[in-house]
């Protein structure tokens, strides 16, 4: 080894080092002029002026998480407590935080709570990860130093350095950032303030606004943003989890040496969050913890919560606050955490051993001679008797793709199931579709094979469930489905039971629950197949059997839980809410909407103003006026039904003909034809004289047709009576009320809808429901007293007050009636072929169901598919039904509507197809709409025109068609095919309208 | 283990020590072996594997071509394959399964596919084109390949520049570790200044911004305005982030007395697009330009093939980065900018040429479409970024003009030490290196880093973007 070294200037040199030193000795003499005090944080100073304000009996302590999923006011009405509940939350926080906030502010005070409630997910109680700001945070909550918080959550690290640190990052980002808004905005409020206060204040006020975490955000968007998780993890380690290291122990010692009840509740997270909960160890080690250490325990983990009650991967909004307020009271109750008595201890999670099917499947009937179709390579079995287990009627009842449980054998060889169906390639696949057995020999010869079906031997099964896979518990015919469980049941847990939900794909039978030696038979409503076993609560191993006897129907395991209430333990499938019953936002027929309510009132008249385009018509703008965030835009973008404007034109107070149309029927000369954009309304008049010559007023108004398709308009100062058809509710009942829908032209908060739901002149609920609710997308409310299932009128009734916004209604929906539920009655998709004849508005006609395909009038199916390759499917993708047409060949496929009576009155057909794709290479897509006529015997009328080619990507979002049934036309069917191209189209919606509707 | 962590310093401080104490070459690599395999095995020891699998593949197909050199396509088909193959698997299969699934799916055809959750290996993009570039140039007749293989393993795996590069040419370093060292203490002052530096950028500058962007980059509906300024706190971010790895990376190698490429050359400085590449990242363009653009015909034909080399370096490039289509995006940006501007450049006006405010008018127009490169960069969801193309330019409500306002002071903050930087380097360090009163500059400067670095870090420093590459 050599070195080298470079001469210098002694003096320089003594510089070099001195220099240093001084500014590090500075910087030192800087940190160790720090304060021995401990200043509280502003957020410390906050709950200090809470606690000792409030003398809450009951404190509410968290993060953020916990804070948006408990009302202080809710819980202390259920509850029935006279003293106060006050949140305290630390935001991003994990137990160090908690800990000190029970130790250094809570138990400070000098009127302690009653009791401490603990509100978190499992992870965040047992997470020991600290970062910069949890570790800011955690200072401002002290009073005195800590050593157990410094040893474990500091890792021994000096308080003065992140003290000052914080400082320095304040004063140098803090200070240009209060100087800079100073100078850019004065909003004068005070003449006196200073430049930097002025800039503090304004910067907070937006900073509030702008970044705010439940309305201005969406943390998903952090995804793989920026260094991603698997980064962190392969630098830092996944974060650790240890119950034993987290502040549990501590702050239930703490809290019971003062006097306090202290309870850790674990609640819910939505699916979208990306951390799963702790497995069953860490789960068993937390509640042994808390229960050696007295604390109360409450596990609301498997609430079932929706999606939509969290407003992002953990926060909860108002819905999913009440729902949790709720369930936490009932729990709180339950455990009695406001006596006196030591809590017992809490149960251990359950463990569940291995699932096994025993048995040997009934052997399923020979199959008939394969038939070759007209499609290359492609032969047909029909199994008529098994044809309700085809993939197709599985996605309809139970929203799994591919999970026949048949499968196709050759010469006692299974073929490979194909992902969508055989295609033309001979590749020895097959899929059980709705016609039967559908499949590809090789080189497209049967060569004397023995075709046979077997039952699908793995278990369980893999399906696809909305594009995820997912395990399929079939019981089959024969067999039964074995769950062991290796623990006795902890007394704990309260009352034992067993609940087992399936569907039966075809004809039913006498399936059977045991619970040990209990046995008992299954109870079935419609496809629906329930059993409730409450046997003895077992002492040692137990174990669930299911059997479904030989010659029934498999039977499709929805869901197994055990125990009872809302800590139930779900072991197969998801916790359910319930089946329900749509009131608005689905077909409904016999659906009546009334109101007595006069319209408010509509823009003033005024000049129309021409517009500079090159087109010969005379295309007109006017104001809009008051209805201005009325357009189907505004409203298309806040609910997805864009047709739902209620706004039209009036020509000298006479409706305008088409409302809401493309900008290419104004534009192309359609007379009475307007389309409202933003704070105008463009159109035609009526004989297509120049709007701003032809001396006429034009005035925007409210329609007096408060629904709209599925939807119901309540303007401001409304009383809307909806009346239902009594078939088509849920025999179960409901005990909840589910709106959602937006609000338009003014501020929802504070304002409320007033709900009112009667049957059979019994109220079952009165409610205000506030219309922060439905802005944010839904409101859940429970009614007043369940529904019961005999009910034989239903009126739900929607009223506003006159100075709130305008409200949409998208859906109603009635649910929760039971744990497990029935679908609605076979038929509820049935078309109101009757009603057509008292035709009083738009009608939506059904999407349809899919059916063979013929001329036969008696056998005219809602769709048709051409056997010539190409297909139409009803589909359900995200709640959203569409009928999917996939055509390959010109005009080779076409889909219609059920047939309706040819009455007078109609007017216009309508259908949206929002998605429609020409095949590749096919830039523009074409569809023919048209309306095939039939007379009373079925036979085809000839009708001149009539037809309609829709070309333009804008006509596809809603494109119409005059209808004028021509003479001896007793039926009409709405049909659409794609025309000079081929490719895929969506279609959403079919709609007949009346003359003037 | 990350450059910002104290157990970074403890380890480095304890293999600095003994690997000038041994003093003989061959220990010193052995203790660099070692000191690579705790350095990357630190969190995952089985990242080991793929590291060590990766060197052996190419350590034994560098041999094998120069033994049997009748095969050396053979050979060299053999460890591309492996570790395209390895790399594909580990960052690109989900992405694959992910839009096979898609595409699928647009068909209208269900699958019952599902992505694998693998875990992407921390550097695997760098380690595994360093290696490739060793038995390219073996292929090509320009390396010899090694039979010492610990000289060789610690090419492969020198724990400063093992997770984010700079990418080596075994040409470049392998040479470096064969031959005595030095110790230096010019070296080691000039090491120490520029990992100070490094972590200066990163701590003070990189980490300290990165909040202020991201916040803006979850807004549901931010404005044009605030947009614009996060891509330009962005191109701040991920130039002190990344370059400042570097400078570490490079300040400790002059350390240990090797020297590492410069990989930043003031790329923000570019006058047009192949300028930016020539200064941005540089020992991976070179690598892309080399290995990728030279290889399928560089600009050796018409206009049009030339075009299709850069889009094809250029797509390379941005799916390198990462497995997602805004970074194919990126690539086709950059593609598209380099290809527009070698059609508008010979078409410019003379009254526009060299003139007083050319260079800068160029400077900054090529600044603002970096920016807007980076906004593609940052934002992987395509859709937001066609929703930030439809936002009003200048849009937005009094609270979102104060954020921008209060984003933009944000930025002016961070801003200014580069800037000072820059001046420094270019106006007061040319009159003051050859004084002997830089040194007493020098350790000052390094003195007021390490306090704003020890004010400023944060225990959850953000990881070095480029690791996720």
């Amino acid at each position: 080894m050599t070195s080298s070294t470079s001469s210098s200037d002694p003096r320089a040199l003594v510089a070099a080092v001195l220099l240093p030193l001084l500014i590090l000795g500075g910087w030192y003499g800087w940190l160790a002029g720090q304060s021995e005090e401990w200043p509280p944080s502003a957020l410390a100073l906050e709950m200090d002026a809470e606690l000792a304000a409030a003398k809450p009996e009951i404190v509410i302590l968290g993060n953020s998480a916990s804070y948006h999923a408990v009302d202080p006011e809710q819980l202390k009405k259920e509850l029935g407590i006279q003293g106060t509940v006050s949140r305290l939350f630390v935001p991003a926080s994990r137990s160090a935080a908690w800990y000190a906030v029970l130790k250094n502010r809570i138990l400070a005070q000098p009127d302690k709570p009653k009791l401490v409630v603990v509100v978190a997910s499992l992870h965040h109680m047992i997470d020991l990860e600290m970062n910069e700001s949890r570790i800011d945070r955690l200072r401002g909550l002290l009073t005195a130093d800590d050593d157990l918080i410094r040893e474990r959550a500091l890792g021994g690290a000096s308080w003065p350095v992140l003290d000052r640190s914080r400082q320095l990052a304040d004063n140098l980002f803090e200070v240009p950032k209060r100087a800079a808004v100073g100078l850019f905005f004065d909003d004068g409020a005070d003449p006196n303030e200073a430049l930097l206060d002025r800039g503090q204040r304004i910067a907070e006020a937006a900073t509030a606004v702008v970044f705010n975490i439940e309305t201005g955000t969406d943390m998903s968007l952090h995804r793989r943003v920026l260094p991603v998780a698997e980064v962190d993890e392969a630098s830092d380690g996944p974060p650790p989890l240890d119950p034993e290291q987290a502040f549990l122990a501590e702050m239930a010692d703490l809290a019971n040496a003062n006097g306090i009840r202290l309870v850790f509740a674990w609640f819910p997270l939505p699916a979208s969050n990306p951390a799963p909960n702790p497995g069953v160890d860490l789960q068993r080690r937390t509640i042994e913890l808390v229960n050696a250490h007295n604390a109360g325990w409450i596990d609301l983990h498997t609430l079932p919560l929706s999606q939509s009650v969290f407003f992002d991967h953990i926060h909860m909004n108002e819905a999913g606050r009440r729902q949790f307020t709720e369930a936490l009271a009932e729990e709180l109750k339950r455990i009695d955490a406001l006596g006196s008595s030591p809590f017992g201890n809490a149960p251990l999670p359950i463990e569940v051993g291995a699932i096994t099917r025993t048995g040997a499947p009934a052997p399923l009937p020979p199959l008939g001679a394969p038939v070759k179709t007209t499609t290359p390579c492609r032969y047909q079995i029909a199994i008529p008797e098994l044809n309700p287990l085809n993939n197709k009627a599985l996605y309809d009842a139970v929203g799994i793709a591919e999970g026949s449980p048949l499968r196709l054998l050759a010469d006692g060889v299974p073929l490979k199931p194909h992902i969508k169906g055989p295609d033309q390639a001979c590749d020895d696949t097959y899929t059980h579709g709705p016609t039967g057995i559908l499949f590809s020999p090789l080189e497209d010869k049967l060569d004397g094979r023995t075709w046979t079906l077997a039952w699908e031997t793995a278990f369980p099964a893999m399906a696809v469930r909305k594009g995820t896979p997912s395990e399929v518990w079939w019981v089959l015919p024969g067999t039964s489905v074995r769950i062991e469980m290796p623990a006795a049941w902890p007394a704990e847990r309260g009352p034992f039971a067993v609940r087992v939900e399936g569907q039966i794909l075809g004809e039913g039978g006498a399936y059977q629950l045991a619970i040990g030696a209990d046995r008992q038979d299954f109870e079935t409503t419609g496809t629906l197949a329930r059993a409730l076993a409450t046997p003895a609560a077992p002492t040692g191993p137990w174990s669930i059997e299911i059997t479904a006897p030989a010659g029934s129907a498999p039977l499709f395991l929805e869901r197994v839980s055990v125990g009872q209430g809302p800590t139930a333990t779900a072991i197969l499938g998801a916790p359910s809410a319930g089946q329900s019953t749509r009131l608005l936002g689905a077909p409904h027929p016999g659906r009546k909407v009334s109101t007595a309510s006069p319209v408010p009132e509509g823009s003033t008249p005024a000049p129309a103003r021409r517009i500079d385009r090159p087109e010969p018509t005379a295309v007109a703008r006017v104001p809009i006026g008051v209805l201005e965030g009325l357009g189907p835009g505004d409203v298309y973008a806040a609910t997805t039904v864009g047709s739902c404007s209620p706004i039209r034109l009036l020509e000298d107070g006479v409706p305008l003909a088409l409302a809401h149309t493309g900008i290419k029927e104004i534009v192309g000369g359609t007379p009475g034809a307007y389309r409202v954009q933003g704070s105008t309304a463009m159109f035609t008049s009526s004989d297509l004289s120049d709007p701003t010559t032809n001396g006429r007023s034009y005035k925007a108004v409210l329609t007096e047709e408060r629904a709209c398709g599925q939807a119901v308009w309540v303007y401001p100062g409304d009383l809307i009576r909806i009346e239902f058809d009594p078939a088509r509710l849920s025999p179960l009942g409901a005990t909840r009320l589910v709106l959602s829908g937006a609000t338009f032209r003014g501020e929802p908060a504070g304002q409320t809808l007033d709900v009112m739901l009667d049957g059979d002149g019994v109220n079952y609920l009165s409610a205000a429901v506030p219309l922060s609710d439905l802005a944010s997308g839904l409101a859940q409310i429970n009614l007043d007293q369940p529904i019961p299932g005999t009910i034989k009128q239903l009126v739900l009734q929607l009223a506003s007050t006159a100075g709130s916004p305008y409200v949409i209604v998208t859906s109603a929906e009635l649910d929760g009636a039971d744990e497990m539920g029935v679908p609605s009655p076979a038929g509820a998709d049935e078309a109101p072929v009757e009603a057509l004849t008292t035709l009083d508005g738009p009608v939506d006609l059904p999407l349809g169901k899919l059916g063979p395909v013929r001329d036969d009038p008696a056998n005219v199916q809602w769709i048709e598919s051409d056997p010539g390759g190409s297909t139409a499917e009803l589909l359900n993708e995200d709640g959203t039904r569409f009928v999917r047409l996939q055509s390959t060949g010109f005009g080779a496929s076409r889909v219609c509507s059920q047939l309706f009576p040819a009455v007078d009155a109609l007017a216009r057909a309508k259908v949206r197809a929002p998605t429609v794709k020409g095949e590749p290479g096919v830039k523009h897509a074409a569809l023919r709409l048209e309306v095939l006529w039939r007379d009373g015997a079925g036979k085809p009328v000839q009708s001149a025109g009539g037809v309609r080619l829709i070309e333009q990507a804008a006509d596809w979002a809603w494109a119409d068609l005059p209808i004028d049934p021509p003479a001896g036309a007793a039926k009409g069917q709405l049909c659409l095919r794609f025309a000079r191209s081929t490719g895929r189209a969506d279609l959403a919606v079919w709609r007949l309208v009346p003359a003037g509707g | 283990m990350t450059f910002i962590q104290v157990e970074f310093l403890v380890f480095f401080a304890v293999v600095y020590a003994s690997y000038w104490l041994v003093g003989d070459r061959r220990i010193q690599n052995a203790i660099l072996a070692v000191s690579s395999a705790v350095f990357y095995g630190w969190v995952h020891p089985w990242f080991l594997i793929l590291l060590y699998g990766s060197a052996l593949l190419d350590y034994g197909m560098g041999l094998l071509m120069h033994d049997r050199p009748e095969q050396k396509k053979v050979w060299l088909t053999i460890s591309m394959a492996g570790n395209l193959g390895m790399l594909g698997y580990f960052k690109y299969c989900d992405f694959f399964i992910e839009n096979v699934i898609a595409a699928f799916g647009a068909l209208g055809i269900e699958t019952n596919l599902h992505t694998l959750g693998i875990f992407l290996p921390v550097g695997i993009s760098f380690y595994t084109f360093q290696t490739m570039s060793y038995t390219l140039d073996i292929y090509r007749g320009q390396l010899e390949p090694r039979r010492n293989f610990l000289d060789y393993i610690v090419f492969v795996s020198f724990f400063p520049q093992l997770v984010a590069g700079p990418v080596e040419r075994a040409r470049d370093l392998l040479p470096q570790m064969e031959v005595d060292r030095v110790f230096s203490l010019t070296a080691v002052r000039s090491g120490v200044a520029l990992a100070a530096w490094g972590a200066f950028k990163k701590v003070c500058v990189a980490d300290t911004i990165a909040p202020y962007v991201d916040k803006v980059f979850v807004l549901n509906e931010p404005t044009f305005a605030l947009i614009a300024l996060a891509s330009v706190g962005f191109s701040i971010q991920i130039l002190a982030d990344f370059s400042g790895y570097t400078d570490i990376a490079r300040g400790i190698s002059r350390m240990m007395g090797f020297e590492l490429v410069e990989n930043f050359k003031h790329p923000y400085l570019a006058v047009d697009p192949s300028d930016f590449w020539r200064r941005w990242h540089v020992s991976f363009s070179t690598w892309i330009r080399d290995y990728v653009y030279i290889a399928v015909g560089g600009s050796k034909g018409p206009f049009w093939f030339t075009v299709r080399s850069t889009f094809i370096a250029m797509l390379v490039s941005g799916l390198w980065h990462g497995a997602s289509w805004n970074f194919v995006l990126w690539g086709a940006f950059h593609a598209t900018l380099i290809t527009g501007y070698r059609i508008v450049e010979p078409r410019l006006p003379a009254a526009v040429r060299g003139r007083w405010f050319s260079q800068p008018a160029a400077i900054a127009i090529m600044y603002v479409w970096t920016c807007v490169g980076w906004l593609i960069f940052r934002e992987t969801r395509i859709d937001r970024l066609l929703y930030y193309a439809t936002l009003p330019p200048l849009g937005g409500t009094h609270e979102q003009w104060v954020a921008t306002v209060m984003f933009a002071s944000a930025i002016a903050v961070v801003a200014t030490p580069l800037l000072l930087a820059l001046a420094g380097e270019r106006w007061i360090k040319p009159r003051l290196e050859g004084s002997p009163w830089f040194l007493p500059v020098q350790t000052s400067l390094w003195a007021t880093y390490a306090v704003a670095i020890l004010s400023l870090m944060r225990t959850n420093n953000n990881d070095f973007i480029y690791f996720q590459f």
